[in-house]
C-alpha cells in the first residue's frame, strides 16, 4: 500500500489540505490503520495546543522598568505620519514662497548694476530673512524626524549623510557671510535658496528611507 | 480607535501602562515560547512596550492594536534571534545552530506543562515556526514572510517541528 505523504496528513488535521484531495486521502483513511492513526494524534496534538494559556504573567512587575526607558513624548510625535506630512508640507510651502520671493526680485524691472543686491533696499532683506526662518524651521522639522529614525540606518548611510550635509552646510555659511559683508547680490540669494533646497531635499530623502526601513 | 492608544498616542503614559497591563501577559508569553528563555523574555518584552511607545505614533487603527502589537512583537524577537543566530555563528562557525541544539530532559507532569517543555526543548527555528503557526495562528505565507524564508520551507520546518514534538513527548 502506499502512503500519503506526511505533508498531506497535516495539512488534512489543519482542515488545510486542498478540497480536490479530500476525498483520495479519506478514501485511504478508510483501509490504513496507520495513517488513522497518525491522523488521530495530529489531531489530539493541536487539541493540546488550542488549551495552552495565551497569556503569561512575566515573573516581575516590568512596569518600572519600562516607564524609565519612556522619552517623553510631545503631543505631536515627529514620527506621526501626519506630522511628517506637515513637515513635508512646510519644507513645500516654503519652497512657493522661497520661489514667488526670487522670482519676483528676478523680473522686477531694474537695472542690471550692484542695484540689484540687498542694497536695493531693507524689505528685501527682511523678506529673505523672512523665508529663510521658514527654511530653517522646515529643516529643524525633518532633522528631528531624521534623529529620532537615524538608527534604523546603515552606519555607511549615517557617514555619507553627514558628509553632504557638511558640505552643504559649508556653502550656506559661505553664502550667509557673503550676505553679513553687504556685498551680496540676488545671485547669492538665489545660491543660497538652493543651498537651502539641497538641505532640505537630502533630508526628506534620507528621512523617508530612514522611515520606511 | 482604542480611546486609550489615542491618549498614549498624544503621550499619556497612564494610558499606555493600562495597554502595558492588559496586553503584557500575552506578550511576555509569545516571547518566552520564541526564546525559551525566561530572562530573555523579559528583557525583549520591555523592549517590545519601549518600541510601541517610540512607533505609537505609527499605528494608524487600520488593525486592532493587539494585532499590531503582537506583529511588532513577532519583529522584536526574530531580529533579536537573528542578531544572536549570527553572533553564535560567528562564534562557533556552525554551520546549522538547530542541528547543535541539546534537547532538554523531558519533565514528568501534565500535558500542558509537558507540551509547553517539548516546545522549549525544539531547535530555535523550529520552535519559532510551531509557535507562530500552531499557537499564534500565522498562516505559512505569514510565518514566511516574518522569517524570510519561503511557504513552503515554512511548512516543512512545522511539520519536522511537530515530529520532534511528539519524539520528545513520547520517549
Amino acid at each position: 500500500m502506499t502512503h500519503p505523504d506526511a505533508t498531506n496528513l497535516h495539512e488534512y488535521a489543519d482542515g488545510t489540505l486542498p478540497a480536490a484531495s479530500v476525498p483520495v486521502l479519506e478514501g485511504h483513511l478508510e483501509g490504513c490503520a496507520a495513517c488513522r492513526e497518525e491522523v488521530g494524534r495530529l489531531r489530539r496534538y493541536l487539541a493540546d495546543v488550542a488549551r495552552l494559556p495565551r497569556s503569561i504573567e512575566p515573573g516581575r512587575d516590568l512596569w518600572t522598568d519600562i516607564q524609565s526607558n519612556l522619552v517623553v513624548r510631545r503631543k505631536r510625535d515627529p514620527t506621526h505620519p501626519w506630522t511628517r506630512r506637515v513637515a513635508l508640507l512646510a519644507a513645500a510651502v516654503v519652497l512657493v514662497v522661497m520661489s514667488s520671493v526670487i522670482t519676483r526680485m528676478v523680473v522686477q524691472p531694474r537695472a542690471p548694476t550692484p542695484a540689484m543686491g540687498l542694497d536695493r533696499g531693507p524689505e528685501m532683506l527682511v523678506r529673505f530673512q523672512q523665508t529663510e526662518r521658514e527654511y530653517a524651521r522646515a529643516i529643524a522639522e525633518l532633522e528631528e524626524v531624521l534623529e529620532v529614525a537615524r538608527s534604523r540606518l546603515a552606519p555607511e548611510t549615517v557617514v555619507l549623510i553627514e558628509r553632504n550635509l557638511a558640505v552643504i552646510d559649508a556653502a550656506i555659511d559661505e553664502a550667509r557671510m557673503t550676505i553679513a559683508q553687504d556685498s551680496a547680490g540676488v545671485e547669492v540669494l538665489v545660491m543660497l535658496t538652493q543651498r537651502y533646497e539641497d538641505k532640505l531635499e537630502l533630508l526628506r530623502r534620507v528621512t523617508r528611507l530612514a522611515t520606511q526601513s | 480607535m482604542n480611546p486609550l492608544v489615542s491618549r498614549a498616542q498624544d503621550g499619556d503614559q497612564a494610558a499606555f501602562e493600562q495597554l502595558y497591563r492588559a496586553h503584557v501577559g500575552r506578550v511576555y508569553a509569545l516571547c518566552l515560547r520564541m526564546t525559551a528563555d525566561p530572562s530573555r523574555a523579559e528583557e525583549l518584552t520591555q523592549d517590545v512596550f519601549v518600541r510601541t511607545w517610540r512607533r505609537l505614533g505609527s499605528f494608524r487603527g487600520r488593525s486592532a492594536f493587539s494585532s499590531w502589537l503582537y506583529r511588532l512583537t513577532v519583529n522584536v524577537v526574530l531580529g533579536a534571534l537573528r542578531t544572536e543566530r549570527r553572533r553564535d555563528r560567528r562564534v562557533t562557525l556552525a554551520a546549522d545552530l538547530d542541528e547543535l541544539e541539546v534537547a532538554a530532559p523531558a519533565p514528568a507532569g501534565g500535558t500542558a506543562l509537558d507540551l509547553e517543555a517539548g516546545i522549549r526543548a525544539l531547535p530555535p527555528r523550529a520552535r519559532t515556526v510551531l509557535v507562530l503557526h500552531d499557537i499564534e495562528g500565522y498562516t505559512h505565507d505569514e510565518v514566511g514572510k516574518l522569517m524570510d524564508i519561503a511557504p513552503g520551507t515554512a511548512k516543512a520546518q512545522l511539520h519536522r517541528a511537530r515530529t520532534l514534538l511528539r519524539g520528545w513527548l513520547e520517549r
